[in-house]
């Protein structure tokens, strides 16, 4: 049995990513995260090899194809992504604070931005771009807010440390 | 001088202050202080000016600077084993929320970047029977989910019991008048026949405010023996 073939075309078929257990539970072979990972390298390496317009992202622990960036505008013509909202620079800030200080609590950011920021976190909580978690601690009414899963899924990141340890990012927190 | 700004160009205060340290290509280390106080006043007043409310954030900011300011003309006090910048919390703050104002542009462009990708789709009635058939869909929730549903639930409940309220109406002038009747045929009332007839605590606000105004005016006097005793009211008029 091809696995190669196999996963491409259920990467094709389905819309979400797919989770590594998924893709064994459709073999019903017991494929190891590293033997799955060589196959989509070697269909990445093809698509590439033969100049095709997609490849497999690895978003949030899980795989799905989708097309390359260059090509937006003519997929955009024939489909209108009024589904693809734009973050404000305000809901970025708070986003990127949250990102990198996680678990951070309402005052903290605020500390940061020298500025209200409750409207503004209530609009990504609303997004689902972040979620808050109670404080075990002493202090109980404290709440902490996270990014989510789907933040990593619209970003396209696999995991936080994907956005904290890019080489951009460094360059970043080497100037200040 | 005139700044021709866009107020929304400003995500709070630290932003302005950025924007003018980046514009007048000042050292962040290094603020001359009383050049930015001036400008962030100047820029606060043009902003009252076309009547926009200016956002207490700002306010704060300007207090700041200007404590800063006065600080910095202080003579030193060489004693002192550690003399710390008046500014160096600001300029730490500022630095701060310069990273993270970098880091959003990033993530901006990572972002636009993203967006321009796009997954396959599934015909869109299948994916609606999907979800049709699974009438309760148990899964991904989290605390804010059901804060969001129960407060949605909350606002469209239908109103079960409905309250009157009575309107209150008195009024100190009117008090006035109910103690006048009250001396029409003796000199002397007590404090507690008053309070007696209360029936609510407006009235009883109004009757001891009303009390106080008699007083001023010199219509009544006041009179008790002890301390805690009863109180007696004495017309003076006449």
């Amino acid at each position: 049995m091809d696995y190669k073939n196999i996963i491409e075309t259920i990467l094709l078929a389905c819309e979400q990513p797919i989770s590594n257990n998924l893709i064994r539970t459709a073999l019903k072979v017991d494929l190891s995260n590293s033997d799955i990972e060589d196959i989509i390298n070697v269909l990445n390496d093809e698509y590439k090899k033969n100049q095709k317009g997609i490849y497999i992202a690895f978003i949030s622990e899980a795989y799905q194809i989708r097309t390359l960036p260059k090509f937006h505008e003519y997929i955009s013509i024939i489909q209108n992504n009024s589904k693809q909202y734009k973050l404000s620079n305000a809901g970025l800030e708070v986003l990127s604070i949250i990102a990198f200080k996680q678990p951070i609590a309402r005052l903290d950011i605020e500390a940061i931005r020298g500025v209200d920021s409750i409207g503004v976190i209530k609009k990504l909580l609303d997004n689902n771009l972040i979620i808050f978690k109670k404080s075990k601690k002493q202090n109980k009414k404290q709440i902490f807010y996270k990014t989510t899963e789907f933040f990593l899924e619209t970003f396209g990141l696999n995991r936080i440390e994907d956005l904290t340890t890019t080489q951009d990012i460094k360059e970043i927190l080497k100037q200040s | 001088m005139s700044y021709k700004i866009n107020t929304n160009d400003f995500e709070g205060p630290l932003d302005l202050l950025l924007f003018f340290i980046q514009r007048d290509k000042l050292n962040i280390y290094d603020i001359p202080i009383s050049e930015i106080t001036h400008k962030f006043l100047d820029y606060i007043s043009a902003l009252n000016k076309i009547n926009i409310e200016v956002g207490a954030e700002f306010i704060y900011m300007a207090s700041l600077l200007m404590k800063i300011k006065s600080k910095m003309l202080l003579p030193i006090d060489d004693s002192d084993e550690e003399i710390i910048d008046p500014r160096h919390d600001l300029v730490l703050q500022l630095i701060e929320y310069k990273k993270f104002k970098n880091i959003s542009n990033h993530l901006s462009k990572v972002h636009d970047k993203y967006n321009k990708t796009y997954r396959t789709k599934v015909m869109e009635e299948y994916s609606d029977s999907i979800i049709a058939n699974n009438e309760i869909l148990i899964g991904e929730f989290n605390l804010y989910d059901i804060i969001k549903n129960y407060s949605y639930l909350i606002e469209n409940l239908p109103d079960s019991k409905k309250y009157q309220i009575e309107h209150e109406n008195f009024s100190i002038s009117e008090q006035i008048k109910v103690i006048q009747n009250k001396f029409r045929n003796k000199d002397k009332i007590t404090f507690s026949s008053i309070i007696k007839q209360a029936n609510s605590k407006a009235y009883l606000v109004c009757t001891f405010i009303a009390i106080l105004e008699m007083i001023k005016s010199n219509e009544i006097v006041i009179k008790q023996k002890n301390s805690f005793s009863e109180i007696y009211i004495i017309n003076n008029i006449n």
